[in-house]
């Protein structure tokens, strides 16, 4: 029988079962995009323009998952082989793509760019940020976001400097200038590598690297002294070709700057992407090669002690190679999985924007349209714009094909064991190009 | 008719716990066993393949296995020989009453009340060589800053030297409580007898407290053996694979190359090796 005594009770009870489902109620009337992204430079940005997006779409809502880059292969591949349709979107990295879009896992993008194309599509994107998210067959899966060429910083304060310049031209002979070879990066390196408080311990390098085994940058470095000296990876049959008298000399370059030159600080081996980048940003170091958001960074006064110091040049080259660079660029791309494919596809299109593009600028982001690149009020603002296009005209990328995550794995510790001192750079990349070739032989590339 | 209603009932009363059983343990363990005998690449779309004991010998003369798992017994053998010690000390020294007692023991549990995770972080910003509270000390006294976690020669060290700090207290605590359960008496009976302080612990604390300290060394060395937190945060392995413990390389291989035969296979083995070393430990002890 009811009592009122327990009429209190009954409708505590009653608001908070009401709270609880009311929230599910409204819930349901909005659409929910999940997206995982990097926790990392793009972070605020990417928070932004969400919010942006949400505020003239009050029908969907974007919740957005953080996770470091060491974890974000595992995690994206578990979600995407699990096709559990948790995840909407994903900032997919062009590292990634050749497995994801080889595993059948990512939705095309053609009938919904057909249907509903993002401004200034496909002119207003540069090639070289739309040709590694497509297959075979040409379709494309993900929408370009955020790019990211190494580029190479130098101190331009420290370069312009008359006494600087005129102390270099006695002691080598050549005027001071960023090095377009690895020979003068060399000269300038040693040049700059100093003890300024003369306490008899170095303290200011000519350079810095970023060479942590098991970090996301060292791999990237091993590439780039491939390409600078004119050496690919795999050749058109993916079998490993770096394994040459160059590929070592440019190894063993590699871990002389620390070991034998002495500048670059030994604790590289404990730098990865950030450290490196801070440390020369906290004006520690002459020259470094990074990716592009340092150039950002570098300007912005609340993370760079150099600003308005910081100049930016082409990537030193070998005697038989080139000033080539290395790109890999966030696309954003939609698991197949997805159960809500428009809405999502939406929310892409307007990040993508080039309103949404411009805005990453002020965040000291990585723009990805050519509209933005040549913006007459950013290239004023933001002197590395033309640097970003330049370095695109000569670029390489990281081997496209599934295992390059083991690959990845082999070059880093090749190159760890060179930089230790515990393997000589030849035998260490014939036995690095044995590994490769038994990854891709059992992966049925030989067949 | 009773006897059937009452063994319906425990049948139902277990039957949660039997089905969470089988889907969460027994099932995910016939599964994982059953891909030791088969090829299958998580990352691809085909499906797995039967291969034999393919995977097995694989990792027989995977190089890179053996090295994680010497890098293994290294940290099991060193770390939890010097905690084993360090804890008997400690407890040595707190068994009677001293002077804030319990702030100090409070204190000293801290490490292993953080999540090795966090444990690592925080280690990584003690250590690191520019700008780490490690290498301002080193350098205050006049000697050479290290590349703690960078340097080969190092980098394990560094790892073993972490472990003891978080682990130390564990054991001490243990063979704490285990020295409060020896009985007055027997010391009292020594001290009449003319026992010297060393002599009451080597002939009346160590024995008595060898079961616990049994236990306690016993549940170290299963940690350690699957040490992996500490190793992921601070060095992922490096470098050149001197702090790769098999933990670690089971987990590279399972969901960085999304191998998960060789992977499984790998688990398989090393379950093996641990489940042999615990035998041999519990065969001679009188731990049970």
């Amino acid at each position: 029988m009811f009592k009122l005594k327990n009429l209190p009770i009954l409708l505590l009870l009653s608001f908070l079962i009401l709270s609880v489902f009311s929230s599910q109620l409204l819930a349901a009337e909005k659409i929910v995009i999940n997206e995982m992204m990097f926790s990392g430079a793009a972070q605020e940005v990417l928070i932004e323009q969400a919010k942006r997006f949400m505020e003239e779409n009050p029908d969907i809502e974007v919740n957005i998952t953080w996770v470091d880059y060491a974890s974000l292969h595992e995690k994206m591949m578990t979600e995407l082989v699990g096709g559990t349709g948790r995840y909407d979107v994903m900032a997919a990295i062009t590292d990634f793509m050749p497995e994801f879009i080889g595993g059948g896992y990512l939705e095309p993008l053609d009938s919904l760019i057909e249907n509903d194309p993002p401004e200034g599509w496909p002119d207003d994107f540069p090639d070289s940020l739309l040709r590694y998210q497509k297959d075979a067959d040409g379709k494309i899966y993900g929408l370009p976001w955020w790019d990211g060429p190494v580029m190479f910083y130098y101190r331009k304060d420290l370069f312009e400097n008359p006494q600087e310049k005129e102390n270099f031209q006695k002691e080598y002979g050549y005027e001071l200038n960023p090095p377009m070879t690895w020979k003068e990066f060399l000269d300038i390196a040693q040049f700059f590598t100093r003890d300024t408080d003369q306490d008899g311990t170095v303290d200011f390098y000519g350079a810095v690297q970023g060479a942590r085994q098991g970090g996301q940058n060292l791999v990237y470095d091993v590439l780039l002294m491939f390409f600078t000296n004119g050496i690919e990876i795999l050749d058109e049959n993916f079998k490993p070709v770096f394994n040459t008298e160059a590929g070592a000399e440019a190894i063993q370059f590699y871990a002389d700057l620390m070991n034998k030159y002495k500048v670059s600080p030994q604790a590289s081996t404990t730098f990865d992407v950030p450290e490196s980048g801070d440390f020369f940003l906290n004006g520690n170091c002459a020259m470094h090669w990074n990716w592009a958001h340092i150039a950002g960074f570098a300007e912005d006064p609340e993370k760079s002690k150099i600003v308005g110091n910081c100049g930016y040049s082409l990537m030193p080259k070998g005697e038989n190679g080139s000033n080539k660079s290395l790109i890999s660029y966030w696309t954003y791309a939609i698991p197949k999985a997805s159960k809500n494919k428009e809405a999502t596809y939406k929310y892409i299109k307007f990040i993508t924007s080039k309103e949404m593009d411009k805005l990453m600028v002020e965040y000291y982001g990585q723009p990805v349209r050519l509209s933005t690149w040549n913006d007459p009020g950013f290239v004023e603002k933001y002197p590395f714009f033309p640097w970003i296009a330049k370095t695109h005209e000569d670029i390489g990328v990281v081997p496209q094909v599934p295992e390059f995550t083991q690959i990845n794995d082999v070059l880093q510790i090749t190159a760890s064991k060179v930089i230790a001192q515990q393997a000589d750079a030849k035998a260490a990349l014939d036995e690095a190009a044995q590994m490769v070739e038994q990854i891709m032989r059992e992966q049925g590339y030989y067949d | 008719m009773i006897q059937l209603n009452k063994r319906f009932d425990e049948t139902m009363l277990v039957l949660p716990a039997t089905l969470f059983l089988i889907l969460f343990s027994i099932y995910p363990l016939i599964f994982s066993f059953r891909l030791v005998f088969f090829k299958w690449f998580l990352n691809k779309p085909n499906p797995p393949s039967f291969i034999g004991l393919s995977n097995i010998q694989n990792v027989l003369l995977d190089a890179r296995f053996w090295n994680s798992l010497k890098v293994t017994l290294i940290i099991l053998l060193i770390a939890v020989t010097i905690e084993t010690l360090a804890g008997l000390f400690l407890s040595l020294l707190f068994r009677d009453k001293v002077y804030g007692k319990r702030i100090i023991i409070s204190l000293l549990m801290i490490p292993i009340m953080i999540s090795p995770m966090v444990i690592g972080i925080i280690w990584r910003f003690i250590l690191n060589p520019e700008i780490g509270i490690a290498n301002y000390i080193l350098k205050m006294v006049g000697l050479q800053p290290l590349i703690w976690l960078g340097d080969i020669k190092y980098a394990l060290s560094t790892i073993i030297l972490i472990d003891i700090w978080q682990w130390t207290p564990f054991l001490f605590i243990i063979f704490l409580s285990g020295m409060q359960g020896i009985s007055p008496n027997l010391y009292e009976a020594a001290e009449v007898d003319g026992a010297s302080e060393w002599g009451l612990i080597r002939y009346i604390t160590i024995p008595m407290l060898k079961p616990i300290m049994y236990i306690g060394i016993l549940i170290r060395s299963i940690d350690s053996f699957k040490m992996f937190d500490l190793v992921y945060i601070l060095t992922r392995g490096g470098p050149v694979n001197s702090t790769e413990t098999a933990s670690l390389y089971i987990y590279k291989t399972g969901f960085n190359f999304f191998n998960m035969g060789k992977a499984s296979t790998m688990s398989y083995i090393l379950l093996i090796i641990m489940t042999f070393l615990i035998q041999r430990f519990i065969g001679k002890k009188e731990i049970v």
